[in-house]
C-alpha cells in the first residue's frame, strides 16, 4: 500500500484486448490500482493505441489512433495499460509518429512521459512490494517481446508472484522467446506462427507447472488457444488476474466446463 | 544463385515439415546462442565495444567516399589493383577477365557472401573456368548445388548422412566402401582432396570481412584456413567486397574483431585473421604475384541516402539468424537467396526489388531479438517496418493486411460507434462461446483456427460494464 | 569501369547530401589517419609481466593451443622433439629459415625453408603473441614464409615472453615501430588463435580442416 495520502490520478488504457475479450483483467487491473492508493478513470474516448496498424507500416492510420489517443488520456497523473506492447507502443512509439516542429510531438512526449505497463507501475513507480492474494499452483511466466525489450520488464512481475500465498513459480527454458503472436502475423503466416508457439507451448509444457502467466493478452490467447488445441490442462491468465486474487473467471480458453 | 523469395510460401512449407531441418535449427537455436552468452560473461566490456562499434561505422559511412578513396590509392601504392563494380553484371566480368588474362583454369574460393551474391560460380563455370568452394561447408553445399542456409554456416542443415551421401557420390575416384559415418572421416577426406585444388589453382578468390584505408589491406576471418590457403597460394588473388567495409585504421579494425566472432560462436577471434596487402614483396618467398580489389556497390550507395542507411553497419556475424524465431522455424533456404534471417529480410528486398522479396520483410513477429543480439545494434524491426511502409505507401500491402487494418482502424477511430458494437458483437460471441471458453473454427478466421483454438470473449465489454457499474468496480 | 568508379563515388555523395569533402574535414581525416588512436580496449589484456604470460598460457590453452615453456631458444629443438616424440607425430621437421632458429643445433631430420605439400610438421618463430586472446601474430618474409603457418598437419610456435603483447593494440604498435621499405605493412599478417577448426558437420566441432590440426607453442622466457 502507498503510504502516501495524497491519491494518484490515473487514466487506466484498458486495450482493445481486454476491453473486448477479457474485462476481468480491467477489473483486476483497476483493483490493484485502487489498493496501492490511484483515483482510476477509464476515458471512453479510447479504442486502440494503434500498434497494429503501426506494425503494419500503416502511418496514417496510426497517426490518427494516436492522436486520438493522446488526447483521450491527457490530464492524468500516470496513464496505466495491463499491456507491455500497447505501453510500448505510447511510451516508444509515440513520440516518434510526429515531426519536430509538430505541435502532437510535445504532446506525445508528455503522454509518455507519464504512461506505464501495468506490474512495473505497481513496482517502479507506486514502490509496491507485495500484493494480498493467494493462488495454490505452480506457475511459469511468459516474458512478451515488448514488454521485455522495449520496456525492461522481466523482474517485476516475478517479485511480485512471490508474494502469493501458496503460488511457486518455475521459469521455463526459453520464457524470453516469442510466442509467434505478432499481430497480424499470426494470421498472415499462421504455419510459421504455429511452429514458434509450438516450440514456446513445448517449453512451458516442460516446465510441469500448472498455470502460465504473462502481461499481454494477445500473446496468452495465442498461447492459450494452441494449449487447448492440443488438450493441454495447462491453464493460461493475465498476471493481473492473480495479482489481484481475482481468480474466479474461467482461466483463457476456458468456459463454464473448464 | 536464382533467388525465389518469390515462392517463399511454398518453401516455407517445405521447410516446416522438413524433420531433418528442423532437428539442425534446433541444434542452432540452442547451441549458439549458449556459447554467445558464455563468452559475453568473460567480456565485461562488450557493451561498451558495440556503442564503439556503432560510433565506428556511423563515423566511417558519413565519410564513405574518402575512405574508400584513400583505400584505393594504398593498395595502388603496394602494386595492387582496385575495381569499381556498380552492378553485379560489372562485377562478374571484371572478375572473369583477371581470370582469363592469368589462364586461369582453376579458381579456389574462400567463403564469400559477395561471390555468392553476384553469383560468380555459375558464371565462371560458363565459361570454362572451374571454381573451387573450399570452406568445408561452402564445399558440400556446391557438390550438392545447393544455396547456403546461413551466413556462418552454409551446410547447417544436413546431417552427417546426407553429407557423406553427397561424398560418395562426388569424389568417384575412391573406394565406394570406404568408412563415411564419422565426421572426422569426411573431413580427412575433404583435407585431401582440397588440399590439391588448393595446390593447383591459378587463382584464389576470398571475400573481405573489412577493408582498412590507412594500409589498403583487405581482412578475412576464417577457422579453416582455406582463406589462407586460397590466397597466398596461387599466381592471383582477388578480394571481393561490397563498399561499405572499409574502416579507417588498424585500430579500427580491433573493435569490429573484438565483436564479430564472439557474437556468433563465442570465440575471442576465429582460428585465423589475415591481413592482406598487395601482392608479394621481394623478400617474400610465397604469396601471389598480382593482388587485386574488386570493390561492389549494388545497391549500397542508394541505402546510404536512405531510411535502411543503419543496414550498413552489418559486419555480417550472423547472430541474428540464430535467435529469430522465424528463421530457427524455417531455416536459410526459405528465404530464397544468399541472406536468410532478419538481417537477409532487410538487406533482400534493397538488392533484388522489394516485389520479388515481398514475403521477407512481412513474415516477422517484431520480437526484437535480432536487435537485441546484433553487434552493431542495427534497429531492425524498425527497418522491417519501414518495408512494409514502402508497401502501404505504394497500395502494395496484401489483401488480408489492408482488409484487416482498415477495416479494424476504421472502428476504431470512431469511439462512439465502437463501443456500442463491439460490446453488441462481443457480449453475443461471448454468449456462444459461454461454455466451452473456445471456438476451434470460426468465419473468417481460419488464419488463427488452422492451428489454434479462439479463446471466446467472456462477454459485454470492459467499456460497457463500466460504464453499468457507474464507473466503478 | 573508372566510369563506375565516378559514378559510385558521386551516388555515394548524393546519398549523403553533398559534394566531395572540403580541403579543411579532408586535412582532418587524413591526419587522424596518420596517428591512429585506440579505441575501447578491454582491461583484461592490459597486464604485464607474469600475469601476462599466465593468462598467454590460459588463453591459448582454452583454445585447443599446447603450451610448453623453455629457459632459452637453445632449448627450442629438444623441446620440439620430445613434444613430437610425446605424440607420436613425425620426426621430421621444417622449420622458418629465421635467424634466430637456424643455429640451435637441430637434428638431422630438420630441414629449412618454405612448406613442401607433404611437410607433417612446421616450426616458425611467432612475431608477436597476445594474452588477450592467446593468439600468435606471424609476418610474411624471407624468415616467415607464410606457408609454413598452415600447410603442415603440426604447427610448432616459437614465442619469446619479450615478445608476448596485452593487447592487439600493442601489436599494431609495434609493427608501426618498423619501417621497411616505405611501408610498416608486410603482405601478409596472421593472427592465429588455435588450431584450423570447423562445425560445419551437425555442429560437431573438429580441428585440422585445413591448416594445422595441433598448434604446439613453445614460450622461451628465462624467468621461467
Amino acid at each position: 500500500m502507498s503510504g502516501s495520502s495524497e491519491k494518484h490520478n490515473v487514466g487506466l488504457f484498458v486495450t482493445c484486448l481486454v476491453d473486448l475479450f477479457r474485462p476481468s483483467v480491467g477489473f483486476a487491473s483497476v483493483k490493484l490500482l485502487e489498493d496501492n492508493g490511484c483515483l482510476v478513470s477509464v476515458p471512453r474516448a479510447q479504442t486502440c493505441c494503434g500498434q497494429p496498424a503501426h506494425n503494419s507500416g500503416d502511418k496514417k492510420n496510426t497517426q490518427t489512433l494516436a492522436q486520438q489517443t493522446i488526447a483521450a488520456l491527457e490530464g492524468f497523473d500516470y496513464v496505466v495499460a495491463p499491456s507491455g506492447s500497447c505501453a510500448g507502443m505510447i511510451k516508444k512509439h509515440y513520440p516518434t509518429l510526429f515531426a519536430e516542429n509538430d505541435p502532437w510531438k510535445k504532446r506525445a512526449e508528455d503522454l509518455a512521459a507519464k504512461t506505464h505497463e501495468l506490474v512495473s507501475f505497481l513496482t517502479d513507480v507506486l514502490k509496491v512490494k507485495k500484493v494480498e492474494a493467494a493462488l495454490e499452483a505452480t506457475a511459469t511466466y511468459h516474458d512478451s517481446c515488448s514488454g521485455l525489450r522495449e520496456l525492461g520488464i522481466k523482474d517485476q512481475p516475478r517479485k511480485l508472484l512471490k508474494s502469493v500465498k501458496g503460488l511457486k513459480v518455475k521459469e521455463a527454458s526459453q520464457a524470453e522467446a516469442c510466442c509467434g503472436f505478432g499481430g497480424i502475423f499470426s494470421i498472415k503466416y499462421p504455419d510459421i506462427s504455429n511452429a514458434i508457439v509450438t516450440t514456446k507451448t513445448d517449453d512451458l509444457e516442460s516446465t510441469e507447472a500448472n498455470i502460465v502467466l504473462g502481461g499481454d493478452l494477445g500473446c496468452l490467447m495465442n498461447i492459450a488457444g494452441k494449449l487447448k488445441r492440443q488438450s493441454s490442462k495447462l491453464q493460461v491468465r493475465h498476471v493481473a488476474e492473480v495479482l489481484a486474487d481475482m481468480t474466479d473467471k474461467p482461466a483463457i480458453g476456458e468456459g463454464e466446463e473448464g | 544463385m536464382h533467388p525465389t523469395c518469390n515462392r517463399f510460401e511454398t518453401n516455407v512449407a517445405e521447410a516446416l515439415v522438413d524433420e531433418q531441418l528442423q532437428k539442425a535449427l534446433a541444434r542452432t537455436a540452442v547451441g549458439l546462442p549458449s556459447a554467445r552468452e558464455r563468452a559475453l560473461t568473460k567480456m565485461p566490456e562488450f557493451e561498451a565495444l558495440r556503442d564503439d562499434a556503432v560510433e565506428l561505422k556511423k563515423h566511417v559511412l558519413e565519410h564513405l567516399d574518402f575512405y574508400l578513396e584513400r583505400f584505393e590509392q594504398k593498395v595502388i601504392e603496394q602494386g595492387g589493383k582496385v575495381h569499381w563494380c556498380a552492378t553485379h553484371a560489372e562485377a562478374r566480368e571484371v572478375i572473369l577477365k583477371i581470370c582469363q588474362d592469368a589462364d586461369a583454369k582453376t579458381v579456389t574460393k574462400g567463403k564469400s557472401m559477395i561471390g555468392e551474391e553476384i553469383a560468380i560460380n555459375d558464371y565462371l563455370e560458363t565459361h570454362g573456368i572451374e571454381p573451387v568452394e573450399t570452406d568445408l561447408g561452402e564445399y558440400i553445399i556446391q557438390i550438392r548445388k545447393e544455396p547456403p542456409s546461413h551466413i556462418v554456416g552454409p551446410a547447417i542443415h544436413l546431417n552427417k548422412e546426407q553429407v557423406a551421401e553427397s561424398f560418395r557420390k562426388t569424389h568417384t575416384d575412391l573406394p565406394p566402401d570406404r568408412p563415411l559415418d564419422d565426421p572426422a572421416d569426411m573431413l580427412k577426406e575433404a583435407r585431401t582432396l582440397l588440399r590439391e585444388q588448393f595446390l593447383k589453382a591459378d587463382v584464389g578468390i576470398t571475400g573481405a570481412n573489412f577493408l582498412v584505408a590507412e594500409t589498403g589491406s583487405t581482412a578475412i576471418v576464417t577457422n579453416e584456413g582455406n582463406g589462407d590457403l586460397t590466397q597466398i597460394l596461387p599466381r592471383v588473388h582477388i578480394a571481393i567486397s561490397s563498399i561499405e567495409k572499409v574502416v579507417p585504421t588498424l585500430e579500427d579494425a580491433n573493435t569490429i574483431l573484438r565483436v564479430l566472432a564472439r557474437s556468433i560462436t563465442g570465440q575471442e577471434l576465429s582460428v585465423y585473421t589475415t591481413f592482406s596487402t598487395g601482392p608479394k614483396r621481394e623478400e617474400d618467398p610465397d604469396g601471389p604475384d598480382e593482388f587485386h580489389v574488386v570493390l561492389l556497390d549494388a545497391g549500397r550507395s542508394e541505402l546510404l541516402g536512405n531510411e535502411f542507411k543503419d543496414m550498413l553497419r552489418c559486419i555480417r556475424c550472423g547472430a541474428c539468424l540464430c535467435y529469430c524465431p522465424v528463421y530457427t522455424a524455417i531455416g536459410g533456404h526459405a528465404y530464397g537467396w544468399v541472406y536468410s534471417g532478419p538481417m537477409g529480410a532487410v538487406l533482400t528486398p534493397a538488392i533484388l526489388g522489394q516485389e520479388t522479396a515481398r514475403h521477407l520483410p512481412n513474415a516477422s513477429t517484431f520480437c526484437g531479438r535480432c536487435e537485441d543480439v546484433c553487434p552493431v545494434r542495427i534497429p531492425i524491426p524498425k527497418m522491417l517496418r519501414h518495408w512494409r511502409e514502402r508497401e502501404v505507401e505504394q497500395g502494395r500491402a496484401s489483401a488480408i493486411s489492408r482488409i484487416a487494418i482498415e477495416s479494424w482502424a476504421f472502428f476504431a477511430k470512431h469511439p462512439a460507434l465502437y463501443h456500442p458494437i463491439a460490446n453488441l458483437k462481443y457480449w453475443a460471441l461471448g454468449l456462444i462461446g459461454r461454455k466451452k471458453g473456445r471456438f476451434s473454427t470460426a468465419p473468417g478466421t481460419h488464419g488463427w483456427t488452422k492451428h489454434r483454438d479462439l479463446p471466446a470473449p467472456q462477454g459485454k465489454t470492459f467499456q460497457q460494464l463500466w460504464s453499468e457499474k457507474g464507473g466503478r468496480r | 569501369m573508372s566510369g563506375s568508379r565516378q559514378q559510385i563515388l558521386s551516388n555515394l555523395r548524393k546519398s549523403l547530401g553533398r559534394g566531395p569533402l572540403d580541403e579543411a574535414k579532408v586535412k582532418e581525416l587524413e591526419k587522424n589517419m596518420r596517428r591512429p588512436k585506440n579505441r575501447v580496449v578491454p582491461a583484461r589484456g592490459q597486464i604485464r609481466g607474469a600475469k601476462r604470460k599466465e593468462l598467454f598460457i590460459q588463453m591459448a590453452e582454452a583454445c585447443d593451443c599446447s603450451v610448453v615453456q623453455v629457459a632459452s631458444l637453445a632449448d627450442v629443438p629438444k623441446a620440439a622433439a620430445e613434444f613430437l616424440r610425446d605424440n607420436n607425430l613425425p620426426a621430421s621437421i621444417r622449420v622458418a629459415p629465421h635467424e634466430d632458429l637456424k643455429d640451435l643445433g637441430w637434428s638431422e631430420n630438420v630441414s629449412f625453408g618454405l612448406a613442401g605439400d607433404d611437410d607433417p610438421v612446421g616450426l616458425t618463430k611467432a612475431w608477436a603473441g597476445f594474452a588477450e586472446s592467446g593468439t600468435l601474430m606471424a609476418l610474411s618474409g624471407a624468415e616467415g614464409p607464410t606457408t609454413l603457418n598452415f600447410l603442415p598437419d603440426t604447427f610448432i610456435a616459437v614465442l619469446e615472453a619479450k615478445d608476448l603483447l596485452g593487447t592487439y593494440e600493442e601489436g599494431w604498435k609495434k609493427l608501426r615501430g618498423r619501417k621497411q621499405s616505405g611501408t610498416f605493412m608486410p603482405r601478409t599478417v596472421n593472427w592465429i588463435t588455435g588450431p584450423s577448426r570447423s562445425a560445419d558437420i551437425e555442429l560437431t566441432l573438429q580441428l585440422g580442416v585445413h591448416g594445422p590440426r595441433r598448434v604446439h607453442i613453445l614460450l622461451v622466457d628465462e624467468d621461467k
